[in-house]
């Protein structure tokens, strides 16, 4: 909106000044004759609106206006022969009016990103229920996926049967570590899979997998990908740590780079004051002879001036 | 090889059945073998030890062949009737060096008719988890020379898996890498989450263990490639080279953030490779951690120069396994005296098989050092040097 009425207010300055020519008139008349007459309609139409009461001050912006519709058969005569400003106010315009357009253009971007992400957030939430239901009327981890729900349950490994398993095997030393099993077994969560329970859905799943080769599997892939949203959190809150720590360092390279120029700063001012009190003591030596105190080092010099004396 | 019988036994797998008479005598489980084209029915009775391992699959046990005296390992998996076990599947075709081998295997049932079904398989007494604790306990760091070992045993059974079996592991991490304390050999395990991926098909994302999860997984991807393994073995290598994971965090969220603080923020084309659902997102820009600051001074340039050509955010971008075993890091393997710290050889590290059939032949030129070139002949690569 800006670089619309920046351009605007340098078209009319641009104006002004070609006003005094005559061969832009010339021009000017050439141009409106080529100019559709809807052109100029509207080209008279923002010379009655418009401030200037000249009347050779519509063909001008009517011509600029056209190259904004860019037009090279239009913008060449205006480039050849106009000065730089008139050259640079459609240019301008043109600048002005894509930024328009890019703010246009990324405001319904962001709309559409803002609409997807509500509809996420309504998709993970009807998710996160359904999940929490499924939990509470206590079905089975996997079930909860309608692959899995339309499978026989003959063919998934109960806990009684990997305790008749263990105990076909050894009747008292392997028990006890299958309770275990058991009891994990009946606690596991569809996110479980990766803690020691993990073995127990991933058997679960695998059930399916396993022993129906012949079977095409069906795999909603995004229930079991990494939450997006989760993830971009993670990464904000790592993104944030790191940054905290590079400005600590940072804060304490600058101490230190302070201190050392506090260091510095006093060697400055201890020279400054040698340099006065030599200073306070050269003209005095000055008055003796100069010859001395340019062949000897300051100090010998002083104290031979002083010597002297 | 300890494969010997996988291949002849298994496939008469399904003619031994074990009764569930073993959850009555506790500890001896004896199994039929054999029986079909004209082959003597054997008998072998395994006795259970001890439990190394539980989980939700099922349970692994120490046990002792009866016949032989031999100690394997046998994982135990509760089985479907109407379906195939795809880990047995897998293990069955696998025969490699640095690949645990599947020796045997049948059913058993309980009396409550549940089936199981028991891998049998070589018993490796040491993880490199175990490994690893070993040296932070002690709080030292791994001799460099056995983080070379380790890792290059790792990429020479990776690129079996993903080059010949065409398999991706997917739960590659310490726990799953066996170690044997005297020969330093080193054999990948558990192919419970192992799958053989297809070009265009989705997978699930939820695999693969914490720490060691590729970036592609966290972000769910579901069209991913065998270099989530590479990513894996990365993780492993800093983990060896640093004594602590590299990219520690209590879920997946944290698990990124770790990895953003070493590798910055993701752009938008990585972002893109990994999984194209997340592009729409604009994250915080964080700068990325110089991997030389990662590590401790002394720590050669090359080691640095590897962890930071696996450990890329686009997967395209992180080398095969082959090209890995081809890196310099390992040069010290390659030299002609180079040998265990108590100058004991080294376990084998350049027969190579099939894993380098398809590889270009600068690489192959590579992997294998002049003196074993010397040994061979120019006929090196039909011959295994078992």
């Amino acid at each position: 909106m800006e670089g619309h009425g920046h351009s605007r207010r340098r078209k009319i300055d641009g104006c002004t000044v070609v006003e005094c020519y005559t061969p832009r008139r010339v021009v000017t008349r050439w141009l409106s004759g080529l100019r559709s007459s809807k052109g100029k309609r509207e080209a008279g139409e923002d010379h009655d609106e418009e401030v200037s009461g000249r009347y050779h001050l519509a063909p001008i912006r009517c011509s600029t206006k056209r190259l904004n519709e860019s037009r090279p058969l239009d913008q060449k005569p205006e480039t050849h022969r106009f000065e730089s400003q008139s050259r640079e106010a459609p240019f301008e315009m043109g600048i002005g009016s894509f930024l328009l357009y890019l703010v246009v253009a990324s405001k319904t971007e962001l709309d559409k990103m803002a609409d997807l992400r509500i509809q996420m957030e309504m998709l993970l939430l009807n998710a996160k229920q359904e999940l929490q239901k499924k939990e509470l009327q206590g079905s089975p981890p996997l079930s909860s996926n309608d692959a899995y729900a339309k499978e026989p349950s003959g063919n998934q490994f109960s806990p009684q049967v990997i305790s008749n398993l263990a105990s076909s095997i050894f009747e008292e030393s392997s028990m006890s570590v299958l309770e275990e099993e058991n009891s994990e077994c009946e606690v596991s969560k569809t996110e479980d899979y990766h803690r020691g329970t993990d073995r127990n859905s991933k058997f679960q799943a695998e059930d399916k997998e396993g022993t129906k080769n012949h079977i095409p599997e069906m795999v909603t892939d995004e229930r079991y990908g990494v939450c997006p949203y989760e993830l971009e959190k993670k990464l904000h809150e790592l993104l944030e740590t790191r940054q905290q720590e590079e400005l600590l360092k940072l804060e304490a390279a600058l101490s230190r780079v302070e201190r050392r120029l506090q260091e510095k700063e006093t060697e400055v001012s201890w020279w400054k004051d040698a340099a006065r009190l030599l200073a306070q003591r050269v003209p005095e030596s000055s008055r003796a002879g100069l010859e001395w105190c340019y062949q000897e080092s300051s100090i010998t010099c002083s104290e031979q001036c002083s010597e002297i004396f | 090889m300890g494969c010997y019988l996988s291949s002849r036994v298994t496939k008469e797998m399904p003619a031994a059945v074990v009764d569930g008479h073993d959850q009555v005598t506790g500890h001896i489980i004896s199994t039929t073998i054999g029986g079909k084209n004209g082959e003597p029915k054997q008998t072998i009775s395994y006795m259970a030890e001890r439990v190394v391992g539980t989980g939700s699959f099922g349970i692994v046990f120490q046990a002792k062949c009866l016949e032989t005296g031999e100690t394997v390992a046998i994982k135990k998996v509760l089985q479907d009737r109407r379906y195939k076990n795809r880990e047995l599947q897998l293990m069955r075709v696998m025969d490699h060096p640095n690949v645990v081998c599947l020796k045997h295997c049948f059913f058993s049932t309980t009396s409550k008719d549940e089936l199981f079904l028991n891998l049998v398989m070589e018993y490796v007494p040491e993880s490199l988890y175990r490994v690893l604790k070993h040296y932070s306990s002690a709080n030292q760091r791994m001799p460099l020379v056995y983080v070379k070992l380790y890792m290059y045993q790792i990429f020479r059974g990776l690129a079996y898996i993903h080059n010949v079996a065409g398999v991706c592991h997917r739960d590659l991490k310490p726990q799953n890498l066996l170690v044997d304390p005297l020969t330093h050999q080193v054999k990948i395990c558990d192919f419970g989450s192992a799958k053989q991926l297809v070009k265009g098909e989705a997978n699930i994302s939820y695999i693969c263990s914490r720490f060691y999860r590729a970036p592609e997984l966290i972000f769910g991807a579901t069209e991913y490639t065998t270099s989530i393994d590479i990513w894996s073995a990365g993780c492993v290598l800093a983990e060896l080279l640093l004594g602590q994971p590299l990219f520690p965090g209590e879920n997946a969220v944290d698990q990124l953030v770790e990895i953003i603080k070493v590798l910055g923020t993701p752009t938008r084309e990585e972002i893109r490779c990994m999984n194209p659902h997340y592009t729409d997102f604009r994250f915080p820009q964080i700068k990325a951690h110089p991997w030389h600051k990662i590590f401790h001074k002394r720590m050669p340039p090359e080691a640095i120069d590897f962890a930071s050509r696996l450990l890329q955010y686009s997967p395209s971008l992180r080398c095969t396994a082959l090209e890995a075993c081809a890196h310099p890091f390992f040069d010290e393997l390659r030299e002609p005296n180079a040998r265990l710290p108590n100058g004991r050889p080294f376990p084998p590290l350049f027969n190579f098989k099939q894993e380098v059939a398809g590889a270009s032949p600068e690489l192959v030129n590579k992997l294998i050092p002049d003196h074993i070139k010397r040994q061979l002949g120019l006929s090196f690569l039909n011959q295994s040097g078992t």
